[in-house]
């Protein structure tokens, strides 16, 4: 781990616009390759459609690159997720979202539209449920509860204590299943 | 509580981590990344140290910097001295002699007895923290010390009548209000006759005599003039 002192200035570099060393360019393409799914994801769960999901996802790194020099790999997934959720909320706050069907993924589109078809109605049904929770509900029932993180790595991303995290995702559920519970009512009948 | 059907909350779940952001969009978003073509937008990642973890680190920081400081102002803190206790010298009293008198009345020996009384010492040691006591002259203690010269008069008084006097002058210097005086007064009446003095013997006795209102001497004082004549 780097001093205090050269990791403040490595910031300062990096901030200014100074060009990333070969070791640095190495070390985001790593973190990209490992993460981007998954951040993705969770500014998809975000409300972003694919497109705005696409972009903000390139902010998310954007901030990383800021501060690869105290990127620790066991906080990598937390530290992602928390510019995650800080730029969706940016972008729903100043972007009208748009209601246009995101682009289906490459490789998958031409092998089985059948199961993409059901995968997208599916996900569709998802996201108009948790369109009706609160945003710190949402965020920390897509972070935990479909993306798997820790209580930990949601709080880090979050950036509120555990268990605040824990009495969220409590309430989230609880609220989730409701409105799950109502929707599939309101559908059969 | 929840009744909503699982299998389907599963599906939607499920439904959810499949979904992938197309490798085009991916590898799109990489390269806009490292070529530095990105326009930032003005947000701000979370602390690299999570929130428990920098409070612990504070905290220790604190904890340390407490017993720095503690440690410091042991070392500089100028140690004054500790008082020194006064040194007391040590004080004998001797124990008066044994305190048996017998006193020759007219109808024979009176015994009189009296306690020997306990004298505190002081402590001899200097620095005893307990402060010194001081020898406390008690009643009890002075009668003994009367005695003792009334004794020392009374086996000097037969042989040695002027010795007997002296003693009886520091027996009179010493108690003017003594206890045993008439006692004494006696004693004295009986050396000046042995010396010759009557006519001193004689007003010293018509003296005992008017101040003695409950007759006590008066038959001793006529024995000791018949001894005497």
């Amino acid at each position: 781990m780097l001093p205090i002192f050269l990791t403040v200035a490595a910031r300062k570099l990096e901030a200014a616009g100074t060009p990333l060393s070969g070791a640095q360019r190495d070390r985001l393409q790593s973190l990209y390759a490992l993460h981007h799914q998954i951040v993705w994801r969770v500014l998809r769960r975000s409300g972003l459609d694919e497109a705005h999901a696409d972009d903000a996802a390139q902010q998310v790194f954007l901030v990383a690159m800021k501060r690869l020099s105290d990127l620790r790999p066991e906080t990598e997934r937390g530290f992602l997720c928390g510019p995650a959720v800080m730029v969706a909320r940016k972008l729903r706050q100043t972007r009208a979202k748009e209601s246009l069907p995101g682009v289906l993924p490459d490789g998958e589109s031409r092998d089985r539209p059948d199961v993409l078809a059901e995968q997208r109605l599916n996900v569709a049904i998802l996201d108009s449920v948790l369109k009706q929770l609160t945003d710190e509900l949402r965020e920390v029932f897509v972070l935990q509860e479909i993306e798997g993180l820790s209580k930990r790595e949601a709080a880090m991303a979050l950036g509120v204590p555990e268990g605040t995290v824990a009495s969220r995702l409590r309430r989230a559920r609880e609220s989730f299943d409701e409105l799950l519970t109502a929707a599939t009512k309101g559908a059969s009948s | 509580m929840s009744n909503a059907p699982n299998e389907t909350k599963q599906t939607l779940l499920d439904a959810a981590r499949a979904e992938r952001q197309s490798e085009t969009a991916a590898k799109r978003g990489l390269d806009a990344l490292l070529a530095g073509a990105v326009e930032p937008i003005d947000v701000e990642g979370p602390p690299a140290v999570p929130e428990k973890n920098r409070l612990a680190w504070v905290l220790g920081a604190l904890l340390l910097a407490l017993l720095a400081f503690a440690w410091w102002s042991k070392l500089t803190r100028v140690e004054t001295p500790a008082p020194v206790p006064p040194v007391v010298a040590p004080i004998v009293v001797t124990p008066p002699p044994a305190p048996v008198v017998v006193v020759e009345l007219d109808a024979g020996a009176v015994e009189l007895d009296a306690g020997v009384p306990e004298v505190d010492a002081g402590q001899a040691t200097a620095p005893a923290p307990a402060p010194t006591k001081k020898p406390v002259v008690t009643d009890d203690d002075a009668l003994a010390r009367e005695l003792a010269l009334l004794d020392e008069a009374r086996l000097q008084v037969a042989k040695a009548p002027r010795a007997a006097l002296a003693t009886l002058e520091r027996h009179r210097a010493q108690f003017p209000r003594g206890a045993l005086k008439l006692e004494a007064d006696l004693l004295r009446v009986e050396a000046q006759l042995n010396l010759g003095r009557k006519a001193e013997a004689s007003r010293l006795a018509e003296a005992l005599k008017k101040a003695d209102t409950e007759g006590l001497v008066h038959d001793r004082l006529e024995r000791l003039f018949e001894q005497h004549p």
